[in-house]
Order: structure tokens, then C-alpha cells, then sequence
């Protein structure tokens, strides 16, 4: 996946600054963080475009959290 | 990103210009040899209008005359205007497992306009360069709003030497703050993950909100969602009230030590009534003065009816008229005793002579009417005699006469004395006054005690605000650690029931990813704004060669939390960078936060700067060009042949491409030869700082050398 725009901020330094926050943060099904990892791309890719031109942003950003939700329920339902 | 060329049709004095640029990442630096009035700005502003259209040109493109202004309208009503700009850009890949890797691909951005044709806006196409042709990118200005640079960031990379030193001396301090913060903020990515932060705030709030209606029983589970809803709003509320004081707080305590600045300041000039009151005291004690030297002045031209002052100043004079008398009297011309002497005989009967004067007789009646007639004839004739009489007889003039006392010597000597002594007294007191009205001229309507007043208004302000931002902490703390127990047990309620458990996944995801964010933009707005800091400082100091260990007057350069630029002097004293540098330093400490910025961003992008040396030194030159050309990813400089003095070696082993720019209008004024072309335009040859040929051959130079020929 191309994450080139991701801001002015050089992306490998934004990406790895992410990467080592994401540690933190609880693995709560399989696949989790790398799935956080996409959607804070998304979510910061989706401000970017709102910073240059109005976007429905708000409705945006539920709906990428509303996806991974629903990947996470698909992880946890899943016969471990 | 690098540029790679540009391409100039039309676009004022570029009527056709080409300028290839290093791509080298050894030689990053490019050298556009140019003098005053041939272009330079201009190609800055025409690489900026190509990536950002008119908002990138002065007033906003409004009033900018774009075409040539020598354009010929026999060749056609239509004047065709574009650019057209190579570069290359790097693309960051990132793979699920975290591996990540970056490729480069070349681009090319055209922007045209006609003109005096039907569309008076500009066009912009962008393609992407691959081996089997151009692509077209659509749509253009996104992608580069995007993937490029953000409009507002064009000051950090296309940098006009004057322009950029908004950033420390914009008209407010407010001004330049914004400046920065924008810059910082953008460049480092704050902006976006702030927005991103409020819009997961939506999120979550909307999902509390979901979580309130998954139990149409109204059982714990609403209960529970609606506290948690109702306290995410207090909290909402709380974060804002905090946020404001601490604003307030903030700005109270930049400003207090200005407002104690402004009241040293003030009170070297002096306090206003104390020097009023001073300059009513100097101005009554002159006026007494001028009334004492009046009097004086008086009793000085009394003086000079002194009869012991005439007397001397009449000495010579007199001494001669004293021999005249004495001789006079010698010869019996004085005293004038005629008069007396024939009265004397007129009272008797008998002449001088002897002869009678029997007014009874003839003969003694006629000497008695002759001695009347002598009588009467001397009277009439000897006026002169009398006076000469009286004067001889007025021997007390005579210098040996003079009573010591009354020696004007004396009293002349005093009165110099006390006229000299009150003359001093009043040049001193004139002096005063003029000082001290020049003193209340100069403190305006400063006024101490309003400023006493202020400080105290905005100490307790401070003290207010402070307050309430602790209050706010505290109620914070109190009502996060509810909001931590409600959210503990209404996970534990949504767990039990399908629908809560789609909304607790969505909830974790919006919760963990804010956590994520926000302690990333902690991470950046701390750690990479101090490395900005340092990294600019450091830059700085080299660029000025001051040492702070050798007692350098400049000791450090800051950005603060509030992201002001902040310069230090011995003892910590705060300078003002906008008033108390001198223009190097200021273009430095510009150049400097530039560079840092860029630096720590670790964006790479092309730093191209007009005129940066500009009221410079031999040294600072120096060091400015090669503290620039290291910390530059690329470097693109617009130099005049002023700047380049004295950095000619740096530019042999650094430059990986130098080319010179000539307007075709200095000739014959400027320029030696005739330019090849009859229109005024900007042209290129492939001259380096160090040479010259026919078309760039300056008359200035031919100057120099006949004199030193010479």
C-alpha cells in the first residue's frame, strides 16, 4: 500500500513514531495493531484531504473506525 | 522531491527560459548567477505559481502583470504564458508486517494561461513519467497538495531572502507566532492528527450514544451509556475551560516580563511627574535667575556713570585738556577775573587805573558806562573762558584727587564676577530644561504608574486563570477516573449483548487508535519541536560564529513551547530578534529555523532561496552558504556576483551546477555586448562564478579591470 501522503512529516519517521506507540496498546484479537496501522493511514490520509478541501470527514473517520470494529468482532468470534 | 528543470514561455521577463538543476546528492547545490532586475524573483514566483496557481503570487496574483512588458501585439492579441517544471518524488511503501521502502518516480507539472483568449485562469496538467509514457495524475492540485508540499509551507522552500523574515519580523508578535506555529505545526504534521483526534472525539461520542439505545428495557446498560454520554459532554466542557485559561494563563505570562521590560525601560527614561515637576522647578529657578542677571545687567550699566570709571576712561584726554588749563593759568588767561574785577570797581569811585569814576562828573560817568560795556562784551565773549575757569577750578578730577574707595576697578570686578556666575547658572538650566523636555518627549504617554497598574491587572488575570486551570485539572482527574470505571463496566455490560458487542469493538478501535495519536503528537509537539530548537540554534550560532563560551554577544536561539524565536545575550537577557539583531543575523536566524525545520521534519524537499546573503559579511557569508548547503536535502540559490565575492572556493567543490542570467535591457547601460535579441528577456549562459563571456560581460566589470590595468 502506497502511504507517500501521508503528511508534510516525513512518512517512514510518522510511520515508525506510530509503530512503536502501537506497541502500547492491547493486541485484542489477531491482526489488530497491524489493522490499527491501516486505519490511522486511512484516517490521517482522510484529514489531509479535508485540510485541502472540505470533506465529510466526521462521517469518514466513524466509518473507518466502524470497519476495523467490525474486523475486531470477526477476530474475536473466530475459534481461537 | 527535487526538481529537475524548468521550462519558461512568456512569463514576464522568461520569455524562453530553460534552467536544468542538481539532482546530485553530492553536489545538491545549484548557483543562478544573477544581477538585480534580471529575474530572479521572478522565477521564484513562476515556480511557485506553477505548484500553487495565483494564491502563490503577491497579492494573490491580483494586479500581477504575468506576461513580458515589451510584449509585441503585432505577433497576435494572444500572449501564451506557461511553465513547465521536471522533478522527482520519492513514494513511501509500507507493508502490513511494518516493512517499509521508498521508490522515486519523475513527474512533470505544466501550468499555462493564454492571455487575452478565452480562459483567463490558468490550467495545470500534472503526469506522472513512466518508460512507457506520461501518465495524467487527476486531479492535479490535490495530488499536489497532497503528496507535495501544503500551500502554506511554501515560505519554508521557496524562499524570498526579505519575505521569509516574516517569521521574525512580522508586525506582531502574535503575526509571527502564527507564522511559525503554522510552519512547525504543518511541517511536522501536528495539524492533522489534532483534527484527527477531534473527529475520533465524534466518534466515540457517537458510539456512547449507540451503546444508550441497545437496551430498549432501559436497564443498566442505558444507564450506564447515558452517565458515560453526560460525563464525555463535562469532560468535553472541562478540557475546553482548560484549555482557554491555560491560553489566558500563557499569554499573561509571555506578556508579563514584557510589561516589565516597558517599565525598566520607562523608568531609565524617568518618571513623567517626577521630570514635570522637575523641569516646573528648572523652569521657575531660570526664570530667577534671568531676573538676578536683569538686575545686574542694571547695576553694570550704572557702573558707567561712575565718575572714577569716566574719569579713567577719559585719562589720556583729560591729561592734555589739564596742560591746556595749567598753561592757561600760567599765563594768566585763568582764572576769568575780568568781571569780577570791573564790578569790584564799579562799586568804587576810583579806576584801577587811578582815574575817577565819579558818576557825578562827566568824565567819570563815561569810564563808568565803558567799564559797563567791558562788563557786558566780556559776558557776551567769554563763555568758553568761564567754562575753561570752572574746569580748572574742579581740581578734585585730577587723578591724585580720587578717593580709593570709590575706584571703579572694584565694583566692575564684582559685577563681572556675579554676571559671569548667574550667566553659567542660566546656560546650565536652559541646558536642563532642553534635556528634560526632550526626555518627555521621547516617553510619549508613557505613563509608570498605568504601567505599575497593568502589571498588576494582568498579574492577578495570571493568578485568576491559574486558578481555574488548576481546578480544572483537579475536577478532570476526578471525573476521567468515573469515566474510566463507567467505561470498565459498560464494556462489561455490551459484551453481554450481540449489538453492544459490535458497538464495544467500534468504541476499542476509536479509543485505542486516539491513544495512539495523541501520545504521537505528545512525542512530536515535546521531542521534535525541541529538536528544532536545538538543531536551529545550533545552526545559527555557526552561521553568526558566535561562541557562547568565548562570551559571544548572541549566547542561544530557542523556539518556545508557545513557538516563539526567542534570542538570548549574556545573563540570559531576552534580545529582540526583530530590533536588536543586526539584518545578518536576522536572515541567519530565518535561514537557521528554515533549515532545522526541514531538518527534523526529514522532509525532502528543494530549498530554494533568493538572495540569502544579502548584507552579509565575508565570514557570515561563508558560513551562512556552507551551513545551508550541508543541512539542505537540495539547494537551489539565487546569488548576485556581490554575494558570491569571497565564496568562490566553496562553490568550486560544492555546486554541482552553476549557470548566469542576464537581462537583455541592461545592454548597452550594463552590459558590454549587444544581447542576441531585440526584446527584454531573460538570458542564459553556462558561465560558473567564475566566468564571463560575451553575453554576460558586465560594463562594471570592464571598469574594475581598466582600473587595475591602470
Amino acid at each position: 500500500m502506497d502511504k507517500g501522503g501521508i503528511m508534510s512529516f516525513n512518512p517512514q519517521k510518522m510511520v515508525n513514531l506510530i509503530l512503536s506507540e502501537l506497541e502500547s496498546i492491547e493486541e485484542r484479537g489477531q491482526g489488530y495493531r497491524e489493522k490499527l496501522v491501516d486505519v490511522i493511514v486511512e484516517i490521517l490520509r482522510a484529514e489531509k484531504e479535508h485540510l485541502v478541501q472540505s470533506t465529510q470527514i466526521q462521517k469518514q473517520v466513524n466509518e473507518i473506525c466502524y470497519k476495523a470494529g467490525n474486523f475486531l468482532i470477526e477476530k474475536l468470534d473466530m475459534p481461537k | 522531491m527535487k526538481l529537475i528543470r524548468a521550462e519558461f514561455k512568456n512569463f514576464r521577463l522568461l520569455r524562453d527560459l530553460r534552467l536544468d538543476f542538481s539532482t546530485d546528492s553530492e553536489k545538491k547545490l545549484t548557483v543562478i548567477r544573477a544581477e538585480n532586475d534580471t529575474g530572479k524573483t521572478t522565477i521564484l514566483n513562476a515556480l511557485q505559481w506553477t505548484f500553487y496557481g495565483n494564491a502563490a503570487l503577491p497579492g494573490k496574483g491580483k494586479g500581477y502583470r504575468l506576461h513580458p512588458i515589451d510584449w509585441d501585439m503585432s505577433k497576435g492579441s494572444k500572449i501564451p504564458i506557461s511553465v513547465q517544471v521536471d522533478f522527482e518524488k520519492e513514494t513511501f511503501q509500507l507493508s502490513r508486517n511494518g516493512n517499509s521502502g521508498e521508490t522515486t518516480s519523475r513527474y512533470r507539472i505544466i501550468r499555462e494561461t493564454t492571455l487575452g483568449g478565452t480562459k483567463p485562469t490558468s490550467e495545470v496538467k500534472l503526469f506522472k513519467i513512466t518508460d512507457i509514457g506520461a501518465e495524467p495524475i487527476d486531479p492535479p492540485d490535490a495530488w499536489i497538495r497532497n503528496e507535495l508540499l501544503r500551500f502554506e509551507l511554501r515560505e519554508v522552500f521557496f524562499t524570498d531572502g526579505d519575505r521569509a523574515l516574516s517569521f521574525i519580523e512580522a508586525e506582531s508578535l502574535t503575526d509571527k507566532r502564527e507564522q511559525v506555529e503554522k510552519a512547525i505545526r504543518s511541517l511536522l504534521g501536528i495539524e492533522a492528527i489534532e483534527a484527527a483526534l477531534k473527529h475520533l472525539k465524534g466518534t466515540t461520542s457517537k458510539l456512547n450514544k449507540d451503546a444508550k439505545n441497545v437496551d430498549s428495557d432501559k436497564t443498566d446498560l442505558t444507564e450506564v451509556a447515558t452517565e458515560l454520554e453526560q460525563l464525555d459532554k463535562e469532560i468535553q466542557d472541562l478540557e475546553k475551560k482548560r484549555d482557554d485559561a491555560k491560553l489566558q494563563f500563557d499569554e499573561l505570562t509571555r506578556k508579563l516580563p514584557e510589561i516589565d521590560k516597558d517599565i525598566e525601560a520607562a523608568l531609565l527614561k524617568g518618571n513623567r511627574e517626577d521630570l514635570e515637576r522637575e523641569l516646573k522647578q528648572t523652569a521657575s529657578e531660570l526664570k530667577r535667575i534671568e531676573e538676578l542677571e536683569a538686575n545686574i545687567e542694571k547695576a553694570h550699566s550704572q557702573l558707567f556713570r561712575n565718575l572714577s570709571l569716566s574719569r579713567d576712561l577719559l585719562t589720556p584726554l583729560l591729561a592734555k585738556s589739564f596742560r591746556e588749563l595749567d598753561a592757561l593759568q600760567a599765563e594768566g588767561k585763568l582764572p576769568s577775573v575780568t568781571i569780577p574785577s570791573l564790578e569790584e570797581r564799579l562799586m568804587g569811585s576810583t579806576c584801577i587805573c587811578g582815574e575817577s569814576l565819579d558818576e557825578h562828573s562827566n568824565d567819570g560817568k563815561r569810564r563808568r558806562e565803558h567799564i559797563r560795556h567791558l562788563i557786558e562784551e566780556s559776558r557776551k565773549a567769554d563763555e568758553l573762558q568761564r567754562r575753561l575757569t570752572d574746569l580748572y577750578y574742579r581740581l578734585d578730577l585730577k587723578p591724585n584727587k580720587v578717593n580709593a574707595n570709590e575706584h571703579w576697578v572694584a565694583e566692575y570686578a564684582e559685577i563681572s564676577n556675579r554676571r559671569d556666575g548667574t550667566e553659567r547658572q542660566r546656560k546650565a538650566l536652559e541646558a536642563r530644561c532642553r534635556a528634560l523636555e526632550v526626555k518627555l518627549e521621547d516617553m510619549g504617554d508613557i505613563d509608570i504608574q498605568e504601567l505599575h497598574s497593568h502589571k498588576k491587572q494582568c498579574i492577578e488575570r495570571q493568578t485568576h486563570f491559574n486558578n481555574i486551570l488548576r481546578e480544572c485539572e483537579v475536577n478532570l482527574q476526578v471525573l476521567q477516573e468515573k469515566h474510566r470505571s463507567l467505561t470498565a463496566t459498560l464494556n462489561n455490560l455490551m459484551t453481554k449483548q450481540k449489538k453492544g458487542k459490535h458497538i464495544l469493538a467500534r468504541l476499542n478501535v476509536a479509543r485505542d487508535v486516539e491513544q495512539v495519536l495523541r501520545n504521537s503528537c505528545d512525542r512530536i509537539t515535546d521531542e521534535e519541536l525541541d529538536k528544532v530548537s536545538t538543531l536551529m540554534n545550533a545552526i545559527f550560532l555557526e552561521m553568526i560564529g558566535a561562541d557562547p563560551e568565548q562570551g559571544a554577544i548572541i549566547q542561544k536561539a530557542e523556539i518556545s513551547k508557545e513557538f516563539d524565536i526567542l534570542v538570548y545575550g549574556p545573563n540570559n537577557a531576552s534580545l529582540n530578534p526583530d530590533k536588536e539583531l543586526n539584518g545578518a543575523s536576522r536572515r541567519a536566524l530565518t535561514l537557521a529555523f528554515i533549515l532545522a525545520l526541514t531538518k527534523v521534519s526529514e522532509v525532502k524537499a528543494p530549498n530554494i532561496i533568493d538572495t540569502p546573503l544579502g548584507m552579509m559579511d565575508s565570514y557570515v557569508r561563508r558560513s551562512v552558504l556552507k551551513t545551508t548547503i550541508r543541512e539542505s536535502s537540495q539547494l537551489i540559490l539565487f546569488l548576485t556576483r556581490a554575494e558570491i565575492t569571497g565564496c568562490e572556493d566553496i562553490l568550486d567543490t560544492e555546486a554541482g551546477r552553476v549557470i548566469t542570467l542576464t537581462n537583455s535591457a541592461h545592454y548597452p547601460k550594463i552590459l558590454v555586448n549587444k544581447p542576441p535579441v531585440e526584446a527584454h528577456q531573460t538570458l542564459r549562459c553556462e558561465c560558473n562564478h567564475r566566468q564571463e563571456c560575451d553575453l554576460c560581460k558586465r560594463r562594471i566589470d570592464v571598469v574594475a579591470e581598466t582600473a587595475l590595468d591602470s
